[in-house]
């Protein structure tokens, strides 16, 4: 018998076999329990139980014996023998939070052992289990990344506070206690991928460091459009078809330096749920997915300081409770480059002329979160964030590696000022109305922004000079019920509204010379309110069938459009704890579509333009299914297997596939305009998805597969073709190994190239004002053929210690290790005597370095 | 224990790995018929080229489409063609060439191997060059002359080969009349204009800011008090030194009225290493348009002013 104390509050027993005298005895030290020794003479108990409430501790061990135990006084108890229990329901219902930070732990997986029936944790971390006969329940709770807890609780308790240790803690500091490493495989997992951040931050992102979109690419399924850049790519979707959640509230442009990385920083959040295909009716608005983030409420346990340095940026996160009942968390992030080469550049020239040349780029994110719980029933927070991106140039043309060339004074240069970002405030209020209903109310602002200011001197009598902006607004509330009916039912319900505004001004001058001057001045504002009302019940008829049926029903007023979304997820378990089968199927609407001018260099350069939907330009629709299973051979073995299809309607392609932006002032910002650029279409794309994780002592093997089609088509096209990302075949593999001071970590990605339209022939062709016709290039299918298949190799690795009273943590990260240079681009030139494919290629070895430093 | 389902599931997976993972390239298509031609309002039946396409290998891009026949019909009359014996791919009227009749619609059929090529629309109404003014600096002006420019994120591909010169931009304006009425039909008409000096200059860069070349929609351009169109337009003349005077030179002022199909071809034309022009022909490649043209040379001596 091992009872013991493992830490100051918590009561951990491990009790198998044991005299029960045995095991209250040593239970003394920290609970007063006077009996007589006839009661427990001869009792054996065999217990497991992690926790701070010694009235459940004893229940556990007096279990199965008899016996109660009765307080008398403040930590004093006499044991007494049990009376006949009343024919007596109540609600089991408490708060899962993380034991370190206190910080809540949404979607964590609660579990009644006994009757194989559980749910799962709310953005509260709250959980209530109705209609259970009195006395001691067994639970198990379990999240990912965190060690699984047994306990018992009692329907007399109030609302109980459940601890969950991490498992991702460096090898000296993990704490063996009863339960176990978990995984995924509880039978009432709902259908998401949701990772812990703890789990995400060990996985490597592209470039080093943290990001989330990078970690999130290791998803089976989930790609990233470029090399290190580009959207992401889920199930074959467009990156516009995605929905980023911050707090409940959108975020519209979530990346920097030029889509190289996500504004989302990876260790501010304590939740990250990505939905996939048939997410719930609460959820919608994307045809895609829906990536939800909940920013850490700040540690409850005392203040918690990192900071960290690499190759891209210098980030900061503080933490730390306020008061008793309040704690909140700053964090900051800067990229520097800026700081080590200046941003700006006096200059002379020979004769006296001086002129400042600017090289300034940088970006950051600052995000702040207050929590309050003036209640043990309520509680209030706060969220901000705020990130941009600023770039400032102003250069000569003939730029080269030869500085001395061009670090002088400028006649002919070229001046660019733009800058972009989001900015989101959102604040909610969680109440706990009664054991079996709880309200979220959220209400949020945010704001994308973008401003595009060029001035272009290319002769001493011409100029361009121009100004154009982008906003887009929402204004939301929001309000969620949960109401717990019944052990079999939990009914979740909300309404929303939305105030959307659109806004893009373009001024510009176009001066070619002195008397041939064009000027531009233009204007868009659009709004339109979105109202949205949903229900959503999990059915758990018996312990092995978990039925989540739910509708959305949405109104959008940019063209009157009523959307009615049903959603149905069906999981059974075949062999508890092993074995999961799952079907999803649902239809999702999406009322706004991001567009960008395909001719002007004068607008949409860095811009995300959304545009809403209108009678000139219907909602989005999509519709997908998939079936899944998956299986836990083994405690450290987790295995997924996955098939889907989905379809899309009313999506915009573009009208002319080839036209890039090729002139100045382009056929303007106008929505109708712009909307003319672009053609309906249907898309369709199928797949299947396998991925195995292991985690075995400080080893950590990740592989996935994911096969799959993308196709598209317009309208008045007679046949799909390939989508411009469609990727048949993905294959990546990661092995990390955590020792106590180093860590090292392989990953390997193979895929199949993108498609590429190859031309099949030339020919000539003159022009009515030609004296020569000019050569051509015959490519009459789009996407007809394919890239050579990429593949990439990198490593980091990473050596911890303390100095100076503080945690730190040294990490080299070498990117594409054998120096591959993969194609990432192919064209073709029509002037060359035999045409043959030009290649473009991806970046060579990298090194890249990061320090990190935690007090 | 194995039943049915347990059987099938991971033969159905098995196959949709397959099917997922299959990956084909479609195959290029077959020699196409190239047809160009252009009915010019006013002016006789002009010669048709027929060209084929060529393989990429092939080093003559090139080749004329031989042993066709063709079948050219204006406002219904045809108008027969035959193989021109010595210009191997072009056709001329069989007879003395008729005059294309302004707002004459036209018909065209080709016949090549087993290919059919179709192609009709309306000839525009004659446009006419009324004045034409040309203004010219005193003194050349410095202008950045680049000629590539390619960068990307995804690699570390920077091109950049710029140079400083000086140049003359000089400033054309050009004035036509429109001597119908605007409406129905005659409202969707697009204008070509064109500056092209004699001695050819090319600088993408200076190409992209001065406009030596436009094409917009002609009812876009608002009318003067004397009811006419202008448009302006930059060329550019290279000389080696501040100093220089502006080189004796030609130069050609065109000025095109057609629809809009020739305006889709023409605006998609001029970047052919990222991509064809569009095409009207049905059944073929290339463009078959009426239009009508008026130009007008001018040999520029310096600073003055030019009128037609």
């Amino acid at each position: 018998m091992v009872p013991r104390e493992a830490a100051a509050q918590a009561i951990r027993i491990e009790a198998a076999g044991v005299p029960l005298a045995e095991a209250l005895a040593q239970l003394g030290d920290r609970v007063d329990v006077v009996y007589a020794g006839r009661l427990v003479a001869g009792r054996v108990v065999t217990c497991r139980y992690a926790g701070d409430d010694p009235a459940a501790a004893l229940a556990c061990l007096l279990r199965d014996t008899g016996l109660t135990a009765r307080p008398v006084h403040p930590g004093q108890y006499v044991l007494v023998a049990r009376p006949p229990a009343p024919d007596r329901y109540g609600t089991l219902a408490g708060f899962v939070v993380d034991a370190e930070t206190g910080e809540v732990l949404p979607g964590a997986h609660v579990y009644l052992t006994g009757r194989r029936q559980g749910t799962t944790t709310n953005e509260a971390g709250y959980f209530a289990l109705p209609a259970l006969q009195a006395g001691a329940q067994p639970v198990r709770i379990s999240y990912l990344g965190y060690r699984t807890l047994d306990t018992l609780m009692t329907l007399q308790a109030p609302a109980a506070v459940l601890a969950l240790h991490p498992t991702t803690l460096p090898a000296e500091e993990v704490v063996v206690e009863a339960g176990r490493a978990d995984g995924a495989s509880e039978p009432a997992v709902p259908r998401v991928t949701a990772l812990a951040v703890r789990q995400l931050e060990r996985l490597p992102a592209t470039l080093g460091g943290e990001d989330l979109f990078q970690a999130l690419a290791w998803l089976p399924g989930v790609q990233r459009s470029g090399e290190v850049t580009g959207g992401l790519l889920v199930r074959g979707s467009g990156p516009d078809q995605n929905l980023y959640l911050l707090d409940g509230a959108p975020v519209y442009h979530p990346w920097h330096a030029f889509s190289l990385i996500s504004t989302f920083q990876t260790d501010t959040f304590k939740d990250i749920t990505l939905y996939r295909g048939a997410y719930p009716a609460e959820h919608g608005g994307r045809l895609a997915s829906v990536l939800d983030a909940e920013l850490k409420d700040g540690s409850r346990a005392g203040p918690h300081v990192v900071s960290a340095i690499n190759a891209l940026n210098a980030r900061f996160l503080m933490e730390s409770p306020i008061t008793g009942n309040s704690s909140f968390m700053f964090s900051a992030r800067r990229s520097y480059l800026d700081k080590l080469i200046g941003t700006r550049h006096p200059v002379e020239d020979e004769h006296g002329k001086r002129d400042t040349l600017r090289t300034g780029y940088h970006f950051n994110d600052w995000s702040a979160k207050v929590s309050l719980r003036p209640g043990a029933r309520s509680r209030l927070s706060a969220s901000f964030y705020t990130g941009r991106d600023v770039l400032d140039l102003r250069l000569p043309f003939d730029l080269s590696l030869d500085f001395s060339s061009w670090l002088r004074p400028a006649d002919l240069f070229f001046e660019v000022d733009q800058n972009w970002g989001n900015t989101l405030f959102s604040t909610r209020y969680q109440y706990l109305v009664s054991r079996r209903v709880y309200l979220t109310l959220t209400a949020y602002d945010t704001r994308y922004e973008a401003v595009e200011r060029t001035f272009i001197q290319p002769t001493s009598s011409a100029s361009v000079r121009s100004a154009y902006e982008v906003r887009v607004r929402d204004l939301g509330l929001k309000a969620d019920v949960d109401y717990y009916r019944s052990l079999a039912h939990q009914i979740r319900a909300g309404v929303q509204v939305i105030d959307h505004r659109f806004h893009s001004a373009l001024a510009a001058e176009v001066a070619r010379s002195l008397g041939a001057v064009d000027t531009l001045d233009q204007r868009s504002n659009r709004q339109a309110f979105e109202g949205v009302a949903y229900v959503q019940d999990v059915w758990q008829p018996t312990g092995r069938w978990r039925i989540q049926a739910g509708a959305r029903l949405s109104f959008f007023g940019g063209g009157s459009y009523w959307r009615l979304n049903p959603r149905l997820e069906a999981a059974f378990t075949v062999v508890p704890e092993r074995l999961t089968v799952r079907a999803t199927a649902g239809t999702q609407a999406q009322f706004m579509h991001r567009l960008r001018d395909r001719f002007s260099f004068l607008y949409d350069l860095v811009s995300s333009r959304w545009v809403p939907a209108s009678r000139q330009v219907h909602p989005s629709r999509s519709a997908q299914a998939s079936f899944g299973v998956e299986s836990r051979p083994r405690p450290w073995l987790t295995a997924s297997a996955e098939v889907y299809w989905r379809g899309a309607r009313n999506i915009l392609l573009p009208e002319d596939a080839f036209q890039t932006k090729d002139g100045l002032e382009g056929p303007g910002i106008e929505v109708g305009t712009l909307l003319g650029q672009y053609v309906p279409g249907r898309e369709r794309a199928f797949g299947v998805e396998l991925a195995a994780r292991a985690e075995r002592g400080p080893w950590h093997l990740w592989l996935s597969y994911a096969g799959g089609r993308s196709r598209n088509r317009a309208l008045d096209e007679p046949t799909y073709r390939p989508a411009r990302f469609d990727t048949p075949r993905t294959l990546q593999a990661l092995v990390q190994r955590e020792g106590r001071r180093w860590g090292l970590s392989v990953s390997a990605l193979w895929r199949s190239g993108y498609p590429v339209t190859v031309p099949v022939a030339r020919y000539v062709l003159g022009g009515p004002l030609d004296s020569t016709p000019v050569s051509y290039l015959y490519r009459p299918n789009l996407n007809n053929g394919r890239l050579p298949p990429y593949f990439r190799l990198d490593a980091t690795v990473s050596y911890r210690f303390a100095w100076v009273g503080a945690r730190w943590q040294a990490r080299l990260h070498v990117y594409n290790v054998l120096n591959r240079r993969n194609v990432i681009g192919r064209f073709y030139d029509p002037g060359q005597a035999v045409v043959r494919g030009k290649d473009r290629h991806g970046l060579p070895l990298l090194p890249l370095f990061e320090f990190e430093m935690a007090l | 224990m194995t039943t049915p389902a347990t059987r099938i599931w991971p033969a159905l997976l098995a196959a949709l790995l397959l099917w997922t993972g299959c990956d084909t390239v479609e195959p290029g298509g077959d020699t196409r018929l190239v047809v160009e031609a252009f009915l010019d309002a006013g002016r006789p039946a002009p010669p048709l080229i027929l060209r084929r396409t060529a393989a990429l290998g092939d080093p003559v891009a090139d080749r004329p489409a031989e042993a066709a026949t063709v079948h050219l019909t204006l406002d219904g009359v045809p108008v027969p063609y035959a193989p021109d014996p010595a210009r191997p791919g072009q056709y001329v009227p069989a007879a003395r060439p008729p005059l294309v009749p302004p707002r004459a619609r036209y018909d065209l059929r080709v016949d090549w191997r087993d290919q059919t090529a179709t192609a009709g629309g309306t000839v525009p109404p004659p446009i006419h060059l009324d004045s034409v003014r040309l203004r010219i600096p005193a003194r050349p002006v410095r202008a950045i002359l680049l000629d590539s420019l390619d960068f990307g994120l995804d690699s570390l591909n920077v091109d950049v080969d710029a140079r400083q010169g000086f140049i003359y931009p000089v400033e054309v304006t050009l004035w036509w009349r429109v001597g119908f009425d605007e409406a129905g039909p005659d409202s969707a008409y697009w204008v070509q204009t064109r500056l092209r000096p004699r001695q050819g200059f090319s600088s993408r860069l200076i190409d992209f800011f001065l406009l030596p070349e436009a094409v917009f929609r002609e009812r876009d351009v608002p009318q003067d008090g004397a009811g006419r169109r202008a448009w302006t337009g930059v060329y550019a003349v290279p000389v080696d030194d501040e100093a220089d005077p502006l080189p004796v030179h030609g130069l050609t002022v065109a000025l095109l009225r057609s629809g809009q199909d020739y305006a889709r071809f023409v605006t998609s034309r001029d970047a052919p290493e990222r991509r064809e022009p569009r095409s009207n022909v049905t059944g073929a490649l290339g463009i078959v348009a009426g239009l009508s043209v008026d130009s007008l040379f001018v040999e520029v001596t310096g600073p003055a002013s030019v009128r037609h």
